[in-house]
C-alpha cells in the first residue's frame, strides 16, 4: 500500500479544530503580553516600595544630623533600620558625607552615585533634600543605592551632607517574583476560562450544523421532502439551499422518470409493431405481399433506429452539457459547415438551402452542443418543406446579441402548437413524415444552457421561422 | 574546682606571644589526625571545653585549635588577619559578629540542624545563634535586711535612692568601653528604652564600679565589697548563686534583655566541612544538652530540657525576655560615630577614677 505524506490541509480542517486553533493562538497571544506586563509591573511596584524603604530610612538618619561645635554629628537612629530590616534578609550598607565630600561615618568604599544624576535630580523639597536611586555591584552582589543630600545650615555654616544608603535585592527581587507569580496564576486561570468558554461557543455554534447533518442522515434516500429545522439565521440560509436543491433535484428526477416511461413506451409501440409486422410476413404465403410486407419490416427498423439515436443523442448531449466547459466558438463557421452537410439531402427532396450570414460571429458556447441544435433545426426546415421551395439561414450580430434564424416555406405550425412541439416526443397529429419527436426538445434544452431564446414565428407566405437569439454579455 | 578539673585532660598550650590578649588551647585529634579545625571564639575556653571534649570524641581524627580572645578584639584581629581567617568564629558579641556576616565574610551554610533554628537566630543561613544569654542583675542580699528584692529596674533606682550612702561605691556594672557585651547590651537598652538614662544618673551618684568581666563583679558581689551587680550574664549568675546562696539572681520584670552567642564560617575557610560538622553539633540535641548541663548555658533549642534551658527560663520567670534578634539594626551599635556618642555619655557619667576590676582583659 503507499503511504502518502502529505501536508496538513488547513483548508480541510474541522472548524471547531481552526475555531479552537485560532482562539488558542490568540489567547496565548494576549496571555503572553499579560505575563510580560504583569512581570514589569511586578518589577516596578516591587522597586517602588522597596526604594520608599530606603527613602525613608534615609530621611529618619537625615533628621539626626546636627552640627555640635561646628562639627556634623550623626547619631544614627536605630528606628532607620528596623526599616531597613523589613527586607529581612537583604544586607545594608551605609555612609554619610559631609561638606567637600569628608568622611562622617559608615563605610568608606561604597561606589559613589554617576555624578550628574545627583545634580539633575530634583525634589519636591525643593533645594532642602536630594536625592536619586542608582544601582551598582558592592562586595559581589547586587546592591540598591539611595543618595539624600540635605542642606544643612546653621548661623556660620551651610553645606551639603550626603546619606547614602544600599541594600542588597534579595527582598524586592522575591517580592516582584511573588507578585508575578501571582499575575501568572491569574492569568492562567483567565486562560483557562477563556478556553472554556471559546470551546462551549464553539460547540453551541456548530451544534445547528450536527443536528441539520443528522436530520439529513436519518432521512432515506429517496425522501426529498423539505427539512424543517429551527436552526440560527447563517444555518438557515444553508438549510433554504438544501431545500432548493433537493427540490430541483426531485424536479429532474420526475423528469428523468418520465422521459425513461415515455422512452420505454416509444420503444416499446414500435417494437410490438414491428414485432407483428414480422409476424404477418412470416404468415404470409404470396410471395409479392410478403415482399412488401418485409419492406415495412424495415421502414419500421429504420424508424426505430433513428428514436434510438435521437435519444441516445439526448443522453450523450446531457451528459456533454453536464461535463464540458464551454469554448470560443466561430458560429457563422458551425452554421456554413452544417449547411453544407445538410445540403445534399436537401437536394435529394428538392429543397434548396441558402445561407446569408455576417463574418466572424464569436460565441462562449459548447460547439457539440450547438451542432447538435442547428442540425436538428435545419433538418426540420428540410423535412417539412415542400419540393421546389427553398429554406433561409441568417446569422446576424448586433452589440448585444446574435440571432440565428431559420426560415422555410413549409406548412408552418399553428399557434396553439406552438408550445407543445417543445416537448418529447410530441409530433403534430397531421404530421406524415417519420420522426421522434425530440429535435426540438434538444433544441430548446441547448439553447436554455446557453441561456438563448428560441422562438417560433410563421412565416409570410406560409411557413415557420425558427429563431434562437444569444445575448453577447451573457457569457457562460 | 570544676575549671581546674576540665583542664587537666586537655593540653594547655597558652601561647604567651607579643598579643597578651589571645590564648591558644590546642586539642589534639584522638585518634590520628586527619585535618584541623580552627575556632576563634569570644567566649572563655572553660565554657565551650565540654562541647569541643564531646565533638572530638565523635569526630577522633580532627585536631582543634581554640584562639580565645577578647570580642572586640577577636573582631579587629579577624579584618587584620584578612585574606587569612579561621575555619569557625564563635562569639557572644552579636553586633561585631553581625557585621562581619553583613559585610559578606561569612558563607552560608544550610542544615537540618540549622533549619530548625527560630527565625530570630539565624539571619541568611549565615550566622547562627547557639546559646542564649539573659543579661541580670544580681543582689547581695546580705545587705536588703528585710526588705524585698527588686524585681525591676524602677525599684532598683528606688533602692539604690532609699539606701544611698550605703550603696556608695557598693554597685557593679561592666565597663562597656573596654567589655564588648557590656556594650552591647547597654546600648541596646539605651536605644530601646528612654529610662536608660535614669539608671546611668543613678549609677554615676553612686560611684558605680565598672568591671572587666562578670566573674570579678561576681567574685566581689560573693565577698561582700559590693552589693548590687547590674547587666551579668545569666549563666554566671546561676552559677554562682548556686555556690553562695546569699546572692539572688533577678531578671528584672521590665524587660530582660537576651543576647546569643553567635557562630559563623568564614568565607575564606580553609576547612569548611568540619567547621559544619562543629556548628551542626553544637545545635544538636546532643550539643544542646552538653551546653546546658556542662556548661550552664542556655541552649536556644527549644527542646533541651534542664535548669538553664529556653524553655525554662520563658516558663520559670514572669520576666518579659526580649531577644536581641540577629538583623540590621545591630549595625547602628557598630557604627563608629553612635559608639563614640555613647561612650561620651557614660564617660561623662563616670568621670570619677574606675573600678578596681577594669582592665583590658577579658570580657566574660
Ligand atoms: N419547419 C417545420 N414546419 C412545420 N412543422 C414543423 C417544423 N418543425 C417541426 N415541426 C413540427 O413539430 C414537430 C416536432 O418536431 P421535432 O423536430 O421535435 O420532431 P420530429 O421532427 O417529428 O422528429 P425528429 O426527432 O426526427 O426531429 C414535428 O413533428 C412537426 O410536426
Ligand atoms: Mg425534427
Amino acid at each position: 500500500m503507499w503511504l502518502k505524506i502529505r501536508r496538513p490541509d488547513v483548508s480541510r480542517w474541522s472548524i471547531r479544530r481552526k475555531l479552537l486553533c485560532m482562539t488558542s493562538v490568540l489567547l496565548i497571544a494576549v496571555s503572553l503580553l499579560g505575563v510580560r506586563a504583569s512581570q514589569t509591573y511586578a518589577q516596578r511596584s516591587a522597586q517602588l516600595s522597596y526604594d520608599r524603604l530606603l527613602t525613608g530610612a534615609a530621611l529618619q538618619i537625615a533628621e539626626q544630623i546636627a552640627l555640635r561645635h561646628g562639627k556634623v554629628v550623626a547619631d544614627l537612629p536605630r528606628a532607620a533600620f528596623e526599616t531597613l530590616a523589613l527586607a529581612p534578609d537583604d544586607r545594608v550598607y551605609y555612609r554619610i558625607l559631609g561638606p567637600d565630600d569628608e568622611h562622617i561615618t559608615g563605610y568608606d568604599d561604597l561606589p559613589s552615585a554617576p555624578a550628574t544624576r545627583v545634580r539633575h535630580a530634583g525634589s519636591a523639597d525643593g533645594d532642602t533634600f536630594r536625592k536619586v536611586f542608582f544601582d551598582a555591584r558592592y562586595r559581589g552582589e547586587a546592591v540598591r543605592f539611595v543618595v539624600l543630600e540635605r542642606l544643612l545650615t546653621e548661623t556660620d555654616f551651610s553645606g551639603y551632607i550626603q546619606i547614602q544608603i544600599g541594600q542588597t535585592t534579595l527582598a524586592r527581587t522575591s517580592l516582584a517574583d511573588e507578585i508575578s507569580l501571582r499575575a501568572l496564576q491569574l492569568i492562567g486561570l483567565l486562560f483557562m476560562v477563556a478556553l472554556l468558554l471559546v470551546s462551549l461557543g464553539i460547540w453551541m455554534t456548530l451544534r445547528p450544523l450536527e443536528r441539520l447533518n443528522s436530520a439529513l442522515a436519518r432521512r432515506s434516500s429517496v425522501d426529498l421532502s423539505p427539512l424543517d429545522l429551527a436552526v440560527p439565521r447563517e444555518i438557515s440560509k444553508l438549510v433554504r439551499t438544501i431545500n432548493h436543491f433537493m427540490q430541483q433535484l426531485g424536479g429532474t428526477l420526475d423528469g428523468l422518470q418520465r422521459f425513461t416511461s415515455e422512452a420505454a413506451h416509444q420503444i416499446r409501440t414500435p417494437l410490438a409493431g414491428l414485432r407483428s409486422q414480422a409476424q404477418n410476413a412470416l404468415d404470409e404465403e404470396d410471395a409479392g405481399l410478403r415482399q412488401r410486407q418485409l419492406n415495412r419490416v424495415l421502414e419500421s427498423a429504420d424508424r426505430l433506429s433513428d428514436t434510438v439515436n435521437q435519444l441516445l443523442s439526448q443522453a450523450v448531449l446531457a451528459h456533454r452539457l453536464r461535463s464540458q466547459q464551454t469554448e470560443p466558438v466561430a458560429l457563422d463557421q458551425l452554421v456554413r459547415e452544417q449547411c453544407r452537410q445538410l445540403a445534399l439531402p436537401a437536394l435529394e427532396q428538392g429543397v434548396e438551402l441558402a445561407y446569408d450570414g455576417d463574418d466572424a460571429v464569436l460565441l462562449q458556447a459548447n460547439a457539440f452542443a450547438l451542432r447538435q441544435m442547428v442540425q436538428n433545426i435545419l433538418e426540420n426546415a428540410i423535412r417539412y418543406s415542400n419540393p421546389g421551395s427553398e429554406v433561409q439561414v441568417r446569422l446576424e450580430q448586433d452589440e448585444s446579441y446574435i440571432s440565428l434564424s431559420v426560415a422555410d416555406q413549409g406548412p408552418g405550425i399553428p399557434d396553439a402548437e406552438k408550445p407543445l412541439v417543445f416537448e418529447r416526443f410530441y409530433r403534430s397529429p397531421n404530421n406524415v413524415r417519420t420522426g421522434s419527436g425530440l429535435g426540438l426538445a434538444i433544441a430548446k434544452d441547448v439553447a436554455s444552457y446557453h441561456r438563448a431564446s428560441l422562438k417560433l414565428t410563421d412565416n409570410q407566405p406560409a411557413g415557420l421561422v425558427v429563431t434562437v437569439r444569444f445575448h453577447r454579455r451573457r457569457v457562460l | 574546682m570544676r575549671l581546674s578539673r576540665l583542664l587537666t585532660g586537655l593540653l594547655l598550650s597558652a601561647t604567651a606571644a607579643a598579643l597578651q590578649a589571645e590564648t591558644l588551647w590546642a586539642l589534639p585529634a584522638k585518634g590520628t589526625q586527619a585535618s584541623v579545625l580552627q575556632i576563634h571564639g569570644g567566649a572563655d575556653f572553660v565554657a565551650i571545653a565540654p562541647v569541643l571534649e564531646a565533638y572530638q570524641r565523635k569526630y577522633p581524627s580532627i585536631r582543634v585549635n581554640y584562639h580565645e580572645f577578647g570580642t572586640r578584639e577577636l573582631y579587629n584581629r579577624f579584618l587584620a588577619d584578612l585574606p587569612k581567617t579561621p575555619d569557625l568564629v564563635m562569639s557572644s558579641a552579636m553586633d561585631l559578629q553581625f557585621k562581619l556576616v553583613n559585610d559578606g565574610y561569612a558563607q552560608p551554610y544550610r542544615s537540618a540542624e540549622t533549619q530548625a533554628l527560630p527565625d530570630w537566630a539565624r539571619w541568611r543561613n549565615e550566622i547562627f545563634g547557639i546559646t542564649y544569654e539573659p543579661a541580670v542583675m544580681v543582689i547581695n542580699s546580705g545587705f536588703l535586711d528585710n526588705e524585698t528584692l527588686p524585681s525591676s529596674r524602677a525599684e532598683l533606682i528606688d533602692l539604690i535612692r532609699r539606701k544611698g550612702d550605703q550603696v556608695r561605691g557598693r554597685i557593679g556594672t561592666f565597663d562597656i568601653e573596654t567589655v564588648g557585651i557590656g556594650y552591647l547590651v547597654w546600648s541596646h537598652d539605651n536605644l530601646r528604652t528612654a529610662s536608660n538614662g535614669r539608671l546611668l544618673e543613678s549609677f554615676s551618684l553612686h560611684d558605680t564600679q565598672l568591671f572587666s568581666s562578670s566573674a570579678a563583679m561576681l567574685q566581689q558581689l560573693a565577698l561582700g565589697n559590693i552589693v548590687i551587680a547590674y547587666n551579668v550574664l545569666g549563666s554566671y549568675a546561676h552559677a554562682w548563686a548556686r555556690k553562695y546562696p546569699v546572692l539572688s539572681v533577678v531578671l528584672p520584670s521590665d524587660y530582660t534583655t537576651v543576647i546569643m552567642r553567635s557562630a559563623f564560617i568564614p568565607r575564606a575557610s580553609g576547612n569548611a566541612p568540619d567547621a559544619q560538622r562543629f556548628l551542626d553539633f553544637m545545635l544538636s540535641l546532643q550539643g544542646q544538652q552538653i551546653l546546658a548541663d556542662k556548661s550552664s548555658l542556655y541552649p536556644i533549642r527549644d527542646d533541651v530540657s534542664g535548669e538553664t534551658s529556653a524553655q525554662n527560663l520563658r516558663l520559670s520567670y514572669s520576666s518579659p525576655l526580649r531577644p536581641i534578634p540577629l538583623g540590621v539594626s545591630l549595625l547602628v551599635q557598630t557604627d563608629a560615630m553612635k559608639r563614640s556618642l555613647i561612650l561620651e555619655e557614660w564617660r561623662r557619667a563616670f568621670e570619677a577614677p574606675r573600678g578596681p576590676g577594669a582592665s583590658a582583659a577579658d570580657d566574660q
